[in-house]
């Protein structure tokens, strides 16, 4: 069955949530979901259930800022929730209804106001390893809604809090527990807890809620922000180390598909450089009305960049995932990350799904080994829908691999050290 | 044991200022005739030659070639410290790992010293390049870096285009275009050719580089020939010469 677009009710009777109207998610069935989940929620003021741990800093009314946590009506092992690294392999449907099932309970707090026992008792469950049980009273029954958000995983329904009980032990590591109670520089502590394997969304969370950094310092840091500093000081971390290390022999092409998304990442035998390309489809998230493919994106130099990419948290996302790889192989390379995404695709669903989708596309290992760069963009005109003439077009570092040779071509006699 | 000294202390700091735009780690090679640093971009699309012959110093001595490596960020924030009143002294002391940087002011006689670390990194072999090249134009420091600044507000690539004894500049992205026309005289300094005419690309960012130095100097040269590499030279008023390599974009 081809795809037809969305919204063509007959095909909603045949297909039943098969995929047939080219979504990558069924609107029908997380309506449903919506409904049976959260309908019993709203007449509710109490809450009782494990918290995966889950908890959020809103930026609106900065330094003014939300912070909750958030609750499932159930109880056990609810871990998944609110752990992206292990939502790769799963359908929407199921992230959207996890999500779905979270309320969040929030008061509005100022970001430097860490020392409330609110706050402290949000930040022992944050750093627990383990789903912690929760009782919650709050303020009006919660509006069963949504909230999608670039770089945020969905946020399901909230309202404000009034009581805040927690019933069971939160486990907290050892050496976690130290450095929250040490006087640690907050970066020092994301990359210790990154070198101690402790999973990059825990790492983001415990960021978020002002868990470290020395005691006189540490803030409430929108979630939003927290996902994107927490990637950016661990990828500019394990980039210093790759930049030791010697340049790829070959280009290597990578690619994962998934959910109406194409990644393709291209790493180059030369020196470090990293590329972050999207091209947005019409009918796509970001392009819900435009007539034509919209591509964007942003790149560093081996000297890095000194501002902010336009193109957003995603960057330093695919950067994270890149640069873990690189260390893995021991070995650094200019890296091109190129990203179609098809009208199937029309949900945010935070920058999780970027990160955690390169380090699939590199989990499965190179599908293209060359050191012909005209046959990693025949491989890209094959594989991508934009071909490669546009994506070169678009791509800075694709043009300087493509059209621009090492200086050395042009050597003649060896010279060098004396 | 090398010593050097160099009579103006703010004339050198442009030579960190270049260094620092193109390398982490910089080669400084200790010859007979001259202090010289040799180095790639680290995408090797440029090479950056800077040389220093040892009479442009007031003092030279050394017991043998040698070399040393320090980090350019380090080299640069020290000898940004360097004023017009200043004299450079270079000290290597390879027993402490340090390379030991002293300004003299010429006026009061304060001396300043500070240490930048050698770093143990083996220099990267770079070759020689030997390219006869067509068309050589002179330009004066502010021109070209007026130039550089019209390209880069509205592109990525510079066409340079060679005819007529006249020089074409331009650039163009959507809906963008840049054109300029430069012979001798309108601003060029002087144009000399083997070729009637020549043609090739060059990137931006790489002509980007290529301005750090040109506070260091009054005049550049500039060669170049169908699709091959750009040379640019600046001569330092302080005696020596910072030479670019920028490869051409392939069309």
């Amino acid at each position: 069955m081809s795809k037809q677009g969305p919204s063509i009710p007959n095909y909603c009777v045949l297909c039943r949530g098969r995929g047939w109207c080219g979504l990558a998610y069924c609107p029908i069935l997380v309506k449903q979901y919506v409904h049976l989940r959260l309908s019993p929620l709203t007449f509710k003021k109490d809450l009782f259930g494990s918290s995966p741990p889950s908890v959020f800093v809103g930026r609106y009314g900065y330094p003014a800022v939300r912070v909750g946590v958030s609750v499932p009506p159930e109880t056990g092992d609810t871990s998944i929730y609110d752990q992206p690294e292990k939502w790769v392999d799963l359908g929407l449907n199921t992230i959207l209804n996890y999500r779905l099932t979270l309320v969040l309970g929030f008061k509005v707090n100022d970001k430097r106001d860490v020392e409330n026992p609110l706050v402290r008792a949000f930040q022992e469950v944050a750093l627990s390893v383990k789903p912690v049980d929760v009782e919650v009273r709050l303020s009006k029954p919660p509006k069963p809604d949504l909230l999608l958000d670039e770089t945020n995983p969905p946020i399901g329904p909230r309202s404000p809090i009034e009581a805040y009980r927690v019933d069971s032990n939160p486990s907290i590591p050892r050496h976690v527990d130290k450095l929250y109670n040490d006087e640690v520089k907050a970066h020092e502590a994301v990359l210790y807890l990154y070198e101690n394997g402790l999973p990059v969304s825990y790492i983001q969370r415990a960021f978020s809620i002002g868990a470290f950094g020395r005691k006189r310092d540490r803030v409430l840091v929108p979630t939003r922000w927290s996902i994107t500093a927490v990637d950016s000081i661990i990828s500019q971390s394990l980039i210093r180390e790759i930049k030791g290390y010697e340049p790829l022999s070959e280009f290597r092409v990578y690619e994962h598909r998934i959910h109406d998304n194409l990644f393709i990442a291209v790493l180059a035998p030369r020196k470090w450089g990293f590329e972050w390309m999207e091209a947005w489809w019409p009918g796509s998230t970001w392009n819900p009305a435009g007539g034509e493919v919209e591509v964007e994106g942003d790149y560093e130099l081996y000297r890095g960049r000194s501002e902010y990419p336009s193109i957003g948290g995603c960057y330093f996302a695919s950067r994270l995932a890149t640069a873990e790889h690189l260390r893995k192989l021991k070995r650094q390379a200019m890296a091109v990350l190129l990203r179609e995404i098809y009208p199937g695709f029309n949900l945010a669903i935070g920058v999780w799904f970027v990160r955690e989708s390169l380090r699939k596309a590199y989990e499965k290992g190179p599908v293209l080994v060359t050191s012909e760069i005209r046959e990693v963009l025949e491989y890209i005109d094959k594989e991508t829908k934009l071909g490669a003439r546009r994506w070169v077009k678009a791509s800075r570092l694709l043009q300087l691999l493509a059209k621009t040779e090492e200086i050395t071509r042009f050597t003649t006699n060896r010279g060098g050290p004396a | 044991m090398f010593r050097a000294v160099y009579p103006s202390g703010s004339k050198f700091k442009a030579i960190a200022a270049a260094l620092v735009k193109i390398t982490d780690e910089a080669p400084f090679f200790i010859k007979p005739d001259a202090l010289e640093v040799k180095v790639f971009s680290p995408d090797k699309t440029a090479m950056t030659i800077v040389k220093i012959p040892s009479v442009a110093f007031e003092e030279y001595h050394f017991e043998a070639e040698d070399y040393f490596v320090v980090s350019t960020t380090d080299l640069n924030k020290v000898l940004r410290r360097g004023g017009r009143t200043d004299i450079l002294a270079l000290e290597l002391d390879k027993n402490a790992g340090v390379l030991k940087t002293v300004f003299r002011n010429k006026k009061t006689g304060v001396e300043r010293t500070f240490f930048v670390e050698l770093k143990s990194t083996v220099p990267e072999e770079v070759p020689d390049l030997n390219i006869e090249l067509g068309v050589t134009v002179t330009i004066l420091a502010s021109d070209f870096r007026l130039l550089i600044r019209d390209l880069n507000a509205v592109g990525d690539y510079a066409t340079f285009h060679f005819k007529d004894n006249k020089l074409y500049v331009s650039t163009g992205e959507q809906q963008k275009e840049y054109r300029a026309v430069f012979e001798e005289g309108s601003p060029l300094i002087s144009v000399s050719s083997t070729v009637n005419e020549a043609k090739a690309t060059y990137t931006i960012d790489l002509l980007k580089l290529a301005v750090r130095a040109a506070s260091a100097s009054k005049n550049i040269t500039l060669s170049f020939d169908n699709d091959k590499p750009m040379k640019i030279v600046f001569e330092l008023e302080g005696g020596g010469s910072i030479v670019y390599w920028l490869t051409p974009r392939a069309e």
